[in-house]
């Protein structure tokens, strides 16, 4: 009875059988723990090894940077992202180097303009050697130029260069297709200037050979970039750090709590973090103004031959009284941004302090302008302003939507990606306004025309194609002084400013913050958002 | 089974090739010219626009660049990315590793909580452990991972300084660097996990305890423990099973906001950022690795329920 009930329980006990039913669970334990296993392995052996181990701390200065988004490639001569300079600033240095709006001597010690425009010649420093050794010569340099033209984004530079002269070790002569010589040499301060050493052509994306303060140690992407002080640099005294280590950090607030949790030395920060970097003790902030202005971008026709409101030079003023910019700054820039009207600010050689103030807040007389162009009730128009997650940018545009509500002009704001801005105001003509940030070009009379020059993108879409400014930016790219480019520059802001063909607002400023238990020195905010805080004279506690 | 595996693997090619050519599709659909953006954006000339688009073919018509990718593809060469310039392969072979063990450490963390915790609960129910398992567990299930991340990096990285507040270290460079730099990580994934699991294996494990098998086992005198682990254990894991497969096929394609936070250079923040560069050959590349990962997922969730329960036949499924 036992026996036969035991053996007509078993099968619904056992379900699904005895034999299996011990060894599935050990099947499936294994199966588990062997694909568990196996995550990790992969994890752990599958991962790049970086060429060289991590950077000890010691005298290594860890610079928190966003390598996932914000970096590209180690090659100049490859690299679509002219912000790589964050990193090649350190390895290539350049030909020559820009101070906001002036050049200044870079591997080149110094430049000569032919009389007529038509050459510049170079002539690079003697005992200058790339960092495996070769002497850096004005034939290298000719070779690592004409490497870099083949990169696509810069054929339209390097087209101005008609030929190459090798004048001596030292001294190269660039022949140029026209007599545009400031503005080669303003090229020259950026990506088409980083050169990189010849027996590194092809490589330099993974094992850069270049000239500058620091040399290439490792790259693991998206993770960390080690570089090691280069001792023959012509500037290497004035480094005092031995390495500085990249660290994958990103951009906002993952610095601060990077800086706050002692994972990097140095980052840098934006306005609206300020607060919480003065919160912690431990941590030091540094400012800079720039040339990267917030400015409102008009358009004047719709593509189809109509004109819109802001056709009229009245209405254009309106907006630019109806703007409240000491409130954008307040509310955008936590304050630290310079309120202006202009395109160059104090700093650079083509500011004309005798504009500054043309356009202050004065609701009164922007309604009065209005009324005058034939809108006494406002009209509608639509604000595109970069979203996405950029809140200064959103609350910009929110920002001025009230304050031109306040003179009746009735604002929507549509919200587009930052890399669909071409795609949205500029190619399909949507929207009126275009708040935006503008970046300095090289040489400054581009900052202009880029925006009102005949043949330019911006311009062609918007309607702003200015004869004039045109006719003043050929002769600026002619200039072969400084005055000259300076005075004729000044020409053309007058005439952006007194027509308002746009509506600048303020120059922002670049913060730095760091871990002043560790670092001793001041490390400086760069000029603009794409070079690298300039950690001359800083060094490791 | 092999056989059962072998028409799976196949029957995933046209698959395969269907969501390939829908992400194609979709991907030319979004607004924005990659070649614009290459060629330096709003102020790049047209001529240099023009060049990068005959160069990256974008200029040929869609069914000729999607023939010219997918038979690529077939190589093992899925291109170069257009923003980076560097083998999308090679990068997706260098980055899949580290999301990888970021993931299956947080799946050892939610097995480690989630099914003690289940058999806990699961084992007394109605008890004031249950309730209390319900109620953590409840937390768990509510709780979003990123908040969590963001809690973990503020007490244990900035308050207490004991763990990195991001980055990656490889397993090679500094193996014990590499688990600090992760521990916090596995810890917000996991805890979800753990929640889920538990709350599935609890309820399952309930229902098993009352059914007639087990209550016949213990009326032959089989112990509680040797009822629980032996023979209710392995039917109430089914569930758990499933929700574990999906849990591991989700975070090993979505783990972009873990990256984020943590700035650990894996699979997900990769996609991100070829998203917001319309990098197509890299946006294809990573989708395509995703829908095998979740494929290949179901397949293993499917072969484990066979094992689990012989009522399952994978040649009738298939």
């Amino acid at each position: 009875m036992r026996h036969a009930g035991g053996a007509t329980l078993r099968p619904t006990v056992r379900s699904p059988g005895r034999t299996q039913r011990t060894r599935r669970p050990r099947v499936i334990a294994s199966a588990v723990s062997t694909l568990l296993a196996c995550g990790f392995v992969l994890g752990a052996v599958g991962a790049p090894a970086s060429v060289d181990a991590a950077a000890d701390a010691g005298d290594t200065v860890r610079y928190g940077y966003d390598l996932e988004t914000q970096f590209n490639n180690l090659d100049p001569g490859v690299s679509i992202n002219t912000c790589d300079k964050n990193v090649w600033t350190f390895l290539y240095d350049s030909i020559v180097r820009e101070s906001p709006g002036e050049l200044e001597p870079g591997l080149a010690e110094r430049w000569d303009i032919a009389p007529d425009g038509s050459s510049v010649t170079l002539h690079f420093r003697p005992g200058t050697t790339y960092h495996d050794g070769t002497r850096l010569t004005a034939d290298t340099v000719r070779q690592g130029l004409e490497y870099n033209a083949k990169n696509i984004v810069l054929t339209s530079i390097f087209k101005r260069v008609a030929s190459y002269d090798v004048l001596d070790d030292l001294t190269l002569r660039v022949n140029l297709v026209e007599p545009y010589p400031l503005r080669f040499l303003f090229d020259l301060t950026g990506q088409p200037g980083m050169v990189v050493a010849p027996s590194s052509f092809g490589k330099a994306e993974s094992a850069p050979v270049g000239a500058g303060p620091f040399k290439f140690v490792s790259y693991r992407p998206g993770s960390s970039l080690v570089l090691e002080r280069f001792r023959k640099h012509w500037e290497a005294s004035k480094y005092d750090v031995d390495r500085i280590e990249y660290r994958q950090t990103g951009t906002g607030n993952p610095s601060v709590t990077a800086l706050r949790a002692g994972d990097i030395d140095v980052a840098r920060v934006t306005a609206d973090l300020l607060r919480a970097v003065k919160l912690d003790s431990g941590l030091a902030s540094a400012s800079r103004p720039t040339g990267e202005f917030v400015q409102l971008q008009f358009r004047l026709n719709d593509g189809a031959g109509n004109d819109t409101p802001f056709a009229d030079p009245r209405v254009r003023k309106a907006v630019s009284y109806a703007i409240d910019r000491e409130e954008i700054n307040r509310v955008v820039e936590a304050g630290t941004a310079s309120v202006s009207n202009l395109h160059y600010p104090t700093d650079s050689p083509f500011h004309v302090q005798s504009l500054e103030g043309t356009y202050t807040y004065r609701p009164k007389r922007a309604k009065a302008l209005l009324k005058e162009a034939g809108h006494p009730k406002g009209f509608g128009v639509d604000i595109v302003a970069p979203g996405g997650g950029i809140a200064a940018q959103e609350r910009q545009a929110e920002l001025i939507k009230d304050q031109l509500a306040k003179v009746g002009i009735r604002a929507t704001v549509t919200r587009v990606l930052p890399q669909d801005v071409f795609s949205t105001f500029y190619q399909q003509r949507q929207g009126d306004i275009l708040s935006a940030r503008q970046l300095q070009s090289s040489l400054g009379p581009g900052t202009i025309f880029g925006q009102f020059g005949k043949g330019e993108q911006i311009p062609r879409y918007t309607g702003s194609e200015r004869d004039d400014i045109s006719e003043l930016t050929d002769q600026a790219y002619r200039a072969t002084s400084q005055d000259e480019l300076n005075r004729i520059t000044a020409e053309m802001e007058a005439i952006a400013v007194n027509e308002a063909l746009d509506a600048p607002v303020a120059f922002v400023r670049q913060f730095a913050a760091w871990d002043k238990d560790r670092l001793r020195g001041r490390p400086v905010p760069p000029y603009d958002s794409c070079v690298p805080i300039d950690l001359r004279g800083v060094s490791v506690r | 089974v092999i056989g059962y595996i072998g028409r799976r693997l196949l029957a995933l090619i046209p698959l395969l090739i269907i969501i390939s050519f829908v992400v194609f599709s979709l991907v030319l659909l979004l607004p924005g010219d990659p070649a614009r953006a290459i060629a330096g954006g709003a102020n790049a000339d047209e001529a240099t626009v023009q060049a990068v688009r005959e160069k990256l073919h974008l200029d040929e018509p869609f069914l000729q660049q999607y023939a010219r990718w997918a038979g690529s593809g077939m190589t093992g060469d899925l291109g170069e990315s257009w923003f980076e310039q560097r083998s999308v392969a090679s990068e997706i072979a260098a980055r899949f590793p580290v999301t990888l063990s970021m993931v299956a450490g947080g799946v050892v963390v939610a097995l480690c909580i989630g099914v003690p915790l289940g058999l806990l609960a699961g084992t007394r129910p109605g008890s004031a452990v249950d309730r209390a398992v319900t109620g953590v567990t409840s937390l768990g299930v509510a709780m979003p991972d990123f908040w969590l991340a963001i809690l973990l990096v503020t007490v244990f990285a900035v308050n207490r300084n004991v763990l990195p507040s991001g980055g990656y270290v490889p397993f090679w460079d500094d193996p014990y660097e590499w688990a600090r730099h992760l521990l916090l990580p596995w810890i917000a994934i996991g805890v979800g996990g753990s929640a889920t699991i538990a709350r599935q294996l609890r309820g399952a494990l309930a229902d098993e305890l009352e059914s007639d098998y087990t209550r016949t086992a213990r009326a032959k005198g089989l112990g509680a423990r040797s009822v629980t682990i032996k023979h209710a254990l392995k039917n109430a894991a089914m569930p758990a099973v499933t929700v574990l497969g999906i849990q591991i096929a989700y975070a090993l394609g979505g783990t972009v906001i873990m990256e984020q936070i943590f700035g650990i250079p894996g699979m997900g923040s990769y996609a991100l950022q070829a998203l917001g560069n319309r990098d197509l050959p890299v946006i294809q590349g990573v989708v395509m690795l995703t829908a095998v990962i979740f494929l290949v997922m179901n397949l293993i969730v499917d072969v484990v329920y066979a094992y689990l329960n012989p009522k399952v036949r994978l040649g009738a499924r298939a």
